[in-house]
C-alpha cells in the first residue's frame, strides 16, 4: 500500500488542536445524548463573568467565543422547522456566572423566537426570558425550544447559575410563515383513516408535481416499490417547498400507508413463526424478511 | 510516542484529561483515515478536511465510540465515509476550526497514490449505507459481526446490506470486474 505523505504543518496544527482540546476537558461528563461542544481551544472565559460579576450585558458576540456558541446555534437550527428562517442578527454569548441579555425587540415578519441554552459544564441555572421560566434545576447539555415572543416590547433574559459552571446561549427571531392545510386531495383519502396502496402512490405523485411546479423535480423513482423511496436536493429542504408541499400533499398520507406496510408484514412474519428482525430494524429490512418465505408484500395485504 | 495501550485504553485517558493520548490516537490512524477518504472524495483538500472532521466528531461523541477487540479504527473509518457522503454538511459544523488550520498540502500526487481506479469511482457513487458496509466488511475486512457492532445494526441486516451493495458497486462497474476481494474473517453467524 502507498504510503502517505509526512504530516505537515496542517497536521501538526489538528494534532495541537485535538490535544488542547482534550487537554481542557479534565473530566469526563456524564451526558449521555447530549450535544456537546468542540470549543475549549480558545481562551474563554468572559473577564466579568470571571469574577463573578454579573454581566448586565447588551447582546455579547464575540468571535472569540464562536466556538462555544456553536452547539447551542445548531440546536437551535434544528428546532424550527425547514420552512423558517433565522431573522435579524442572533444573540450568541458565552460565560460563567450571573447574566442578563438585552435580546432586544422582534423585527417585522418575526414569528416566534428561537432559544437555545448549552451548559457546557454540568450545572444548576435559572434561566428566564422577561417572566417566563425557560430553564431550571440541573441543567447538563444543550437545549432548545421555540418561544412565541412578537410585538413591540423588548425582551430580557436573565442567567442564574449556582456555581461557576460555563454555559453558551444563541437566541434568535424566527420567521417561521403557516404550513398549508392538508390539500383538498389529502383530505379525501384521509376521510376513511385508511390508505391504499392506490392512494399512496396518488399522493406521492402529487407531492412530487407539487416539488416539480416549485423548481426542485424529484429524480424519476421506479412505480413497482411498495413504497416510494425518494430522495430531495437540500435546495428544495432549504427553500422550504418540501415542508409545503409535503404538508399539504403527503404528510398525513405517508405515515398511514407506512404504518400499515410494517403491520401487514409484521402480522405475515409472525402469524407463520417468523421472528421479527429487532428494534431499529426499517422497513426494507422488514419487507427483506418475506423473500426467503416466498411471499410478496400483496400476499401478506391480501391476509389483512 | 506510542505506548503499549491500545486504543479504548488511550480514549479512557484522552477523555479524562490527556490531551497526548488523543494525540497518539490521531498519530496511529490519521494515515490510515487519510487513505480511506480518498477513497470516497475526489479532491486532496477535502480527503484532509475529512481527516479533521473525524477526529473532532471523534471527541464530540466521545462518549460513545465504539471499539473493536479495543481499536477505534472501524468507528474513525465509518464516521469518515459519513462525513464524505455529506462534506458540505459536515464542513459547516467545523468550518471555524477548519479554518484555523494551515491550508491542506499540494498533493497532487495523491490522486496517482489512492487511484484504485474503477472500484473507487464506483464506490464513491454508492449510497452512505453501500459505503459503509463495503468500508468494513471489503476495504477493511471486519467479520459482519464486528461490523454490526460499529453500525449498530443486526449482523443479519450487515450480511443482506453487503449483499445488495456488492451487487450494486458491481453494476456501477463496466466491463464487470471481480470484486475486491472479500478478506473478512468470517465470525460465527448468530
Amino acid at each position: 500500500m502507498n504510503d502517505i505523505s509526512p504530516a505537515h504543518d496542517r497536521d501538526t496544527e489538528l494534532r495541537h488542536l485535538l490535544v488542547a482540546t482534550a487537554d481542557a476537558s479534565p473530566y469526563l461528563r456524564p451526558r449521555p445524548s447530549r450535544k456537546m461542544v468542540i470549543g475549549a481551544i480558545a481562551a474563554f472565559a468572559l473577564a466579568g463573568a470571571l469574577t463573578g460579576g454579573a454581566v448586565s450585558a447588551v447582546a455579547v458576540t464575540s468571535s472569540a467565543h464562536s466556538d462555544q456558541t456553536d452547539n447551542a446555534r445548531y440546536s437551535a437550527e434544528g428546532v424550527i422547522g425547514t420552512h423558517g428562517r433565522l431573522l435579524g442578527t442572533p444573540v450568541q454569548y458565552f460565560g460563567i456566572g450571573d447574566a442578563v441579555l438585552d435580546l432586544g425587540t422582534a423585527p417585522k415578519g418575526a414569528t416566534a423566537m428561537v432559544v437555545s441554552f448549552d451548559c457546557i459544564d454540568r450545572g444548576s441555572v435559572i434561566v428566564t426570558i422577561d417572566s417566563t421560566e425557560v430553564q431550571s434545576g440541573t441543567c447538563e447539555g444543550v437545549v432548545a425550544q421555540e418561544m412565541a415572543l412578537v410585538g413591540t416590547r423588548k425582551h430580557t433574559m436573565r442567567i442564574d447559575p449556582t456555581g461557576t459552571n460555563r454555559y453558551a446561549v444563541f437566541t434568535s427571531w424566527v420567521k417561521e410563515p403557516p404550513l398549508p392545510e392538508p390539500s383538498a386531495a389529502q383530505q379525501a383519502v384521509m376521510a376513511d383513516g385508511k390508505v391504499t396502496r392506490t392512494e399512496y402512490l396518488a399522493a406521492f405523485n402529487r407531492y412530487a408535481g407539487c416539488l416539480t411546479a416549485a423548481g426542485y423535480p424529484l429524480s424519476p423513482v421506479p412505480d413497482n416499490y411498495v413504497y416510494y423511496p425518494y430522495a430531495i436536493t437540500d435546495k428544495a429542504v432549504s427553500s422550504g417547498a418540501d415542508a409545503r408541499c409535503y404538508a399539504s400533499e403527503f404528510q398525513e398520507v405517508d405515515p398511514v400507508w407506512q404504518s400499515y406496510v410494517q403491520q401487514a408484514v409484521a402480522n405475515c412474519l409472525t402469524s407463520r413463526g417468523v421472528a421479527l428482525r429487532p428494534q431499529g430494524s426499517d422497513l426494507v429490512d422488514r419487507l427483506e424478511q418475506l423473500l426467503p418465505l416466498h411471499l410478496t408484500f400483496d400476499q401478506c395485504a391480501a391476509e389483512q | 510516542m506510542d505506548t503499549d495501550l491500545d486504543d479504548a485504553a488511550e480514549w479512557t485517558l484522552a477523555v479524562t484529561g490527556g490531551g497526548d493520548a488523543f494525540g497518539r490516537i490521531f498519530d496511529r490512524h490519521r494515515a490510515r483515515v487519510l487513505r480511506h477518504s480518498y477513497r470516497l472524495v475526489s479532491m486532496a483538500s477535502d480527503a484532509e478536511d475529512v481527516v479533521a472532521i473525524v477526529f473532532l466528531e471523534a471527541w464530540r461523541k466521545r462518549r460513545s465510540i465504539h471499539f473493536v477487540d479495543g481499536s477505534m479504527l472501524p468507528w474513525l473509518l465509518v464516521t469518515a465515509t459519513n462525513a464524505a457522503h455529506n462534506l458540505a454538511r459536515s464542513t459547516r459544523r467545523y468550518h471555524r476550526l477548519l479554518r484555523r488550520l494551515p491550508p491542506a498540502a499540494l498533493t497532487a500526487d495523491h490522486a496517482d497514490d489512492f487511484d484504485e481506479g474503477e472500484a473507487q469511482t464506483a464506490l464513491r457513487g454508492l449510497h452512505l449505507t453501500d459505503q459503509q458496509v463495503i468500508t468494513l466488511c471489503v476495504l477493511e475486512g471486519m467479520s459482519e459481526k464486528e461490523a454490526a457492532a460499529i453500525l449498530d445494526i443486526a449482523p443479519g441486516t450487515v450480511k443482506s446490506r453487503l449483499s445488495r451493495a456488492k451487487a450494486r458497486l458491481a453494476a456501477h462497474l463496466d466491463p464487470p470486474i471481480r470484486l475486491i476481494p472479500v478478506l473478512a474473517k468470517e465470525a460465527p453467524h448468530e
